[in-house]
């Protein structure tokens, strides 16, 4: 059973197969996120950081809100619809450190790893020149402005900014909670990005955020800014004379911390930490070390160039990954590094956390790398909880079998969607304390967040979920395969039958009709007695059969020429030479770009001339016969003139009087869609047929245009008036391809 | 008298129902996809050229982005910029270089973090066809096939260094060294050409202290410290990296010695502008990262279009003055303004 409505052609299904495609496209890019409905609140309260994005940094739920315990630059964590365009972005901001800052990027694109890599804004709260900074980042920054507040930033500090971005003006205030503490900032990009997600970002400092609201905006929320700050057009570069300037009014130089801490760095005497391992355990040995944190949680592990150990602290001071620091404590020697116990200890500087060093998996488990920052990379087996509340993302490369472990804090979520036998390159602190290898492996990598992982590679093509997806599409690609060679059947039978249509079509309007006369006249000479009783009858009947024999030979002719590779010219110059009687000249002419004809066009026009020719040399006396073939890009007009007679076409006799010559032709013309004219004279007879072709010059265009044009029609019944067209003419104009 | 008889083909009767509106809305949904869909595909169609800097966090490389930018604007080409937060991270570096390949980016400008390293991400690179541009200092693979250097010229800064120290020291004086790198080409040989002008040129001036370079401005302020309390009679610094440069200002400070000390730079950096402009730094002697981004831009262009290019092409470094601080090409090379507008 058929569908009312439905497309009978595999075309069809085609091109209802990529509309559809097409709509359920457009739909799912322009169906707005339900998560992302304005306004939109964060859910860090609840621990939930799903949905967010971490570029770069170490991010995890803390108190309510996020923290990048990072000092990495331009550690970027992205969340929200790509659609949004004008909002106002609420948001409490805390630097971790100094000499860095933290805040708020709106309408971001296009993010990646890296300082700037993103195309936004941002606005952010920078303690190394006490200001409030909005500007520009495209994989660049472009500073528009910055304003010192009133009061000096201070890390630890909690600060409410608030970022309107409407149209191409975003303005921002901050403020610390004191009373008139307040600082604007604004800017205007002509070519502005207008819309994108929203992004929370540090730079050396890491950084808190929590309350973080989304919500639409308009003049209304823009303006009362606006009028605070007029927005500035266009970037400052500081390194003029009067930029210098400016910014050293900003600089609030170095600090007497920092001094301290360089003196001190500079005259302590200190151990190196690839050596403690070699201290003797028999009684407790105080040291002073110094290195970069690369990891806080579940421990504190610090490292310098020649090793790495864990740190237990009597008093932890506030500690970011990448600080460096100079610590003392007891040494617990191990096989492989050394734990510093009771330690105390403080923050020199803030610094971009060191690179991993690349190791095999091998060479981690021989244990040279212990307690310190490495990456490998290996095939995933499975994600699992381990009973201490954390994440464990199970591995291996080549025999060498290992776990990734991540705190149930640190944005575990991602881990959990990493497809078992996808290849992965891991970045942690390599541990062989059984405490994490459960002596289960040789070591263990302790991550400091998910984004630690990075996939390399999805499963292989012969992993079980790939075979199952293969299973399942076997059998619809079967399914299409099976229709595809159906739909082919069906256009070969179709084709054959076609064929054998107009085969008994050329049969019953030559041989048939001229039987059924014959019979007729035969019928008619013979009376009851069953003697001739009319000779004339029968002499009739005679050239009536003489007639259609020659009917035969013309149409045996035409389909013999038909086959041939040959123009149709030729064609017809091979077919008329015959039937030309001597004494009568043959003039064949041809102008434009002479091509191959649709079968049906061609087989009815070589009928037509065929007739016309005939009827010329049987009545009209004519001495000479010319037929000219004008071609045009879309008309093909057939003239066949004589010089001989002529005759008047309304006493011509019909086909009730057994003449079919007139009517063939006309109906013929009908049938491929074509325009027939006669005009007669004393001084000859033209007939003149004008057939549209179509306009396609290969198989392949004639193919598509038929195609789409039987596909439009069927979508909707239209008119082709655009194509210049009447529908017959369409419906006529490629019945080679016709796939009724 | 003529007769004439015509007969045209009959026409079918109009159908009319709902379904004409059919194209329409399929006119309108294809519409919408390409108006979601078009921002990615017009960028996609402007033929893009990474250049994966040394680190994000100098400013010498802004002036490159500028430059690169600015060709690239002229020459109807994309910039990806992009590079590792530390000048030491080359595992993230080679990551950006592989993006790049993998992305079939028409062109590929690298400023080595490291000399050996990058061999093989670079060579996989110019065997996929890709037009490659070493920027900055050089790696071991020789140029041609797709491959074009574009340098600091090292020996230049050297020699511009020993000279400038000659002439405040009136060729007679004790010096400190800083910053040698071995993992740096260029940096070998501008240490090299500081010591061979001094030993030719200035003879009386003596190195009194060598140091490696640091990785970190705190290390490098650390190291400067210790060098200057080591040495009471010291007159003069000349560091050959940034990084050395501003640990050595710092310790300077912290010691109130900018007065008594001299110090020379190499390669820029917007805070040892200050120190220029307060007088307490002589000069730096930069790299004119400007133009290496934009002959860097024009190599790739000119390889891409089979043009013929110049397999080296060095780029002379400029002295930074508080004399000259201000000059036009002084203010290209020191700005920050990536955008690379004319």
């Amino acid at each position: 059973m058929r569908l009312r409505g439905a497309p009978r052609s595999f075309g069809g299904v085609i091109v209802t197969a990529v509309l559809l495609f097409a709509a359920l496209v457009g739909a799912l890019a322009l169906w707005p996120n339900r998560s992302y409905r304005l306004p939109w609140q964060d859910s860090f309260a609840s621990g939930d950081i799903d949905g967010w994005q971490a570029f770069g940094g170490a991010w995890s739920p803390y108190k309510g809100g996020i923290r990048n315990n990072s000092d990495e630059r331009g550690a970027k964590f992205i969340t929200g619809s790509p659609a949004w365009s004008d909002y106002a972005v609420d948001a409490d901001v805390s630097l971790l450190g100094e000499d860095g800052d933290a805040g708020i990027i709106v309408r971001s694109s296009d993010e990646e790893e890296g300082v700037d890599s993103y195309s936004g804004y941002y606005v952010g709260l920078r303690d190394s020149n006490n200001s409030l900074t909005i500007g520009r980042a495209d994989h660049g920054w472009a500073e528009y402005q910055a304003v010192s507040p009133r009061e000096r930033l201070l890390p630890s500090h909690w600060y409410h900014l608030h970022i309107v971005a409407v149209g191409c003006s975003i303005a921002a205030v901050a403020s610390s909670g004191t009373p008139g503490d307040r600082t604007w900032v604004a800017m205007y990009e002509p070519s502005c990005a207008r819309s994108g997600r929203i992004g929370l970002r540090s730079y050396s400092s890491g950084g808190l955020w929590k309350n973080i609201r989304v919500s639409r905006a308009g003049s209304g929320e823009l303006n009362p800014l606006l009028a605070q700050a007029p927005p500035q057009p266009k970037p400052g570069f500081l390194q003029s004379e009067a930029g210098f300037n400016s910014l050293r009014l900003n600089q609030p130089g170095i600090s007497s911390q920092f001094t301290e801490n360089l003196h001190q760095a500079a005259t302590a005497p200190l151990a190196p930490i690839g050596q403690l391992s070699g201290l003797s355990a028999g009684q407790p040995v105080t040291v002073a070390i110094r290195g970069s944190v690369t990891l806080i949680s579940p421990r504190v592990y610090v490292q310098d160039a020649t090793g790495g150990a864990t740190v237990e602290f009597l008093h932890a001071p506030s500690l970011k990954i990448g600080d460096e620091v100079q610590i003392a404590g007891e040494v617990e020697p191990s096989h492989f590094s050394a734990a510093l116990h009771k330690a105390t200890g403080h923050v020199l500087w803030q610094r971009s956390p060191a690179p991993p060093i690349s190791v095999s998996a091998t060479q981690a488990a021989v244990g040279l790398y212990d307690a310190r920052f490495i990456e490998t990379e290996a095939e995933v087996d499975g994600v699992r909880d381990s009973a201490g509340g954390q994440i464990e993302l199970l591995l291996h490369s080549g025999y060498q079998h290992f776990v990734s472990i991540v705190d149930s804090q640190a944005n575990p979520s991602p881990l959990r969607n990493i497809r078992p036998h996808s290849r992965v390159r891991v970045r942690g602190v390599c541990v062989v304390d059984p405490a994490f290898t459960g002596n289960a492996a040789g070591f263990a990598i302790l991550l400091r967040s998910s984004s630690d992982v990075h996939v390399l590679a999805g499963p292989p093509w012969w992993a079980l979920r790939n075979l199952l997806a293969a299973g399942m599409a076997l059998p619809v690609v079967a399914l299409l395969g099976l229709f595809v060679y159906s739909r082919a059947e069906h256009w070969r039978m179709r084709a054959v039958l076609d064929e054998r249509l107009r085969m008994a079509r050329e049969v019953h309007d030559t041989l048939a009709q001229g039987y059924a006369a014959i019979a007729f006249q035969l019928e008619s000479a013979i009376d009851r007695e069953g003697r001739i009783s009319t000779p004339e009858s029968v002499t009739r009947a005679l050239q009536m059969a003489e007639r259609s024999r020659g009917e035969a030979h013309l149409s045996i002719a035409s389909l013999r020429a038909l086959h041939a590779e040959a123009r149709f010219s030729e064609l017809l110059r091979r077919l008329l030479a015959v039937q030309i009687a001597s004494g009568i000249t043959l003039a064949i002419r041809s102008y434009g770009t002479e091509r191959r004809l649709p079968v049906e066009i061609e087989s009815n026009l070589l009928r037509i001339i065929q007739e016309c020719v005939a009827n010329t040399v049987r009545h009209a006396k004519a001495a000479l016969v010319q037929v000219e073939l004008h071609y045009a890009p879309e008309l093909l007009s057939v003239t066949v003139s004589d010089d001989g007679t002529g005759f008047d076409p309304d006493a011509a006799p019909g086909t009730e009087e057994g003449h079919y010559g007139l009517a063939g032709m006309r109906e013929r013309s009908a049938r491929i869609g074509a325009d027939f004219q006669l005009t007669s004279a004393p001084a000859g007879t033209c007939i003149r047929v004008r057939v549209p072709l179509p306009r396609s010059r290969s198989v392949a265009w004639g193919y598509t245009l038929s195609l789409f044009r039987r596909t439009l029609r069927r979508l909707g019944g239209l008119r082709l008036a655009a194509f210049g067209r009447s529908e017959q003419m369409d419906a006529k104009d490629n019945p080679r391809f016709d796939l009724r | 008298m003529k007769v004439r008889s015509v007969s045209r083909p009959p026409s079918h009767r109009s159908r009319r129902n709902w379904t004409w509106l059919a194209p329409g809305v399929a006119g309108l949904i294809l519409a919408g996809s390409w108006f979601v869909l078009r921002p990615s595909l017009a960028e996609n169609s402007v033929p893009t050229i990474a250049f994966i800097a040394q680190t994000t966090g100098n400013e010498l490389w802004e002036a490159a982005h500028a430059g690169a930018r600015k060709a690239a604007l002229r020459d109807g080409f994309r910039i990806y910029w992009n590079a590792p937060t530390r000048s030491d991270d080359v595992e993230r570096q080679i990551e950006l270089i592989e993006s790049a390949i993998r992305r079939e980016d028409v062109g590929l400008v690298v400023a080595p973090t490291q000399y050996l390293a990058l061999i093989s991400p670079l060579r996989l690179a110019i065997a996929r066809h890709i037009p490659v541009v070493v920027a900055g200092s050089s790696v071991p693979i020789p140029a041609g096939n797709g491959l074009v250097f574009v340098l600091n010229d090292d020996q230049v800064m050297g020699r511009m260094a020993a000279r400038r120290v000659g002439m405040l020291l009136h060729g007679s004086g004790n010096v400190a060294l800083l910053g040698n790198d071995p993992n740096s080409t260029g940096n070998w040989i501008r240490s090299r050409a500081f010591e061979e002008t001094l030993v030719s040129e200035f003879p009386a001036v003596s190195i009194r202290e060598r140091d490696s370079s640091s990785p970190t401005f705190e290390e490098a302020a650390e190291n400067a410290e210790k060098i200057l309390l080591r040495n009471s009679q010291l007159a003069a610094i000349v560091s050959l990296t940034s990084t050395d440069s501003e640990g050595a200002l710092t310790a300077l400070r912290l010691l109130h010695r900018t007065k008594d000390v001299y110090l020379i730079g190499c390669d820029q950096e917007l805070d040892l502008m200050e120190g220029i402009r307060e007088g307490q730094m002589d000069s730096v002697i930069a790299e004119n990262s400007f133009m290496i981004g934009q002959r860097a831009e024009e190599a790739i262009a000119a390889l891409r279009h089979r043009r013929s290019v110049q397999a080296t092409v060095l780029i002379p470094p400029l002295l930074i003055t508080r004399d000259n601080i201000d000059r036009p090409d002084i203010q290209q090379i020191l700005s920050t303004d990536w955008r690379g507008a004319p």
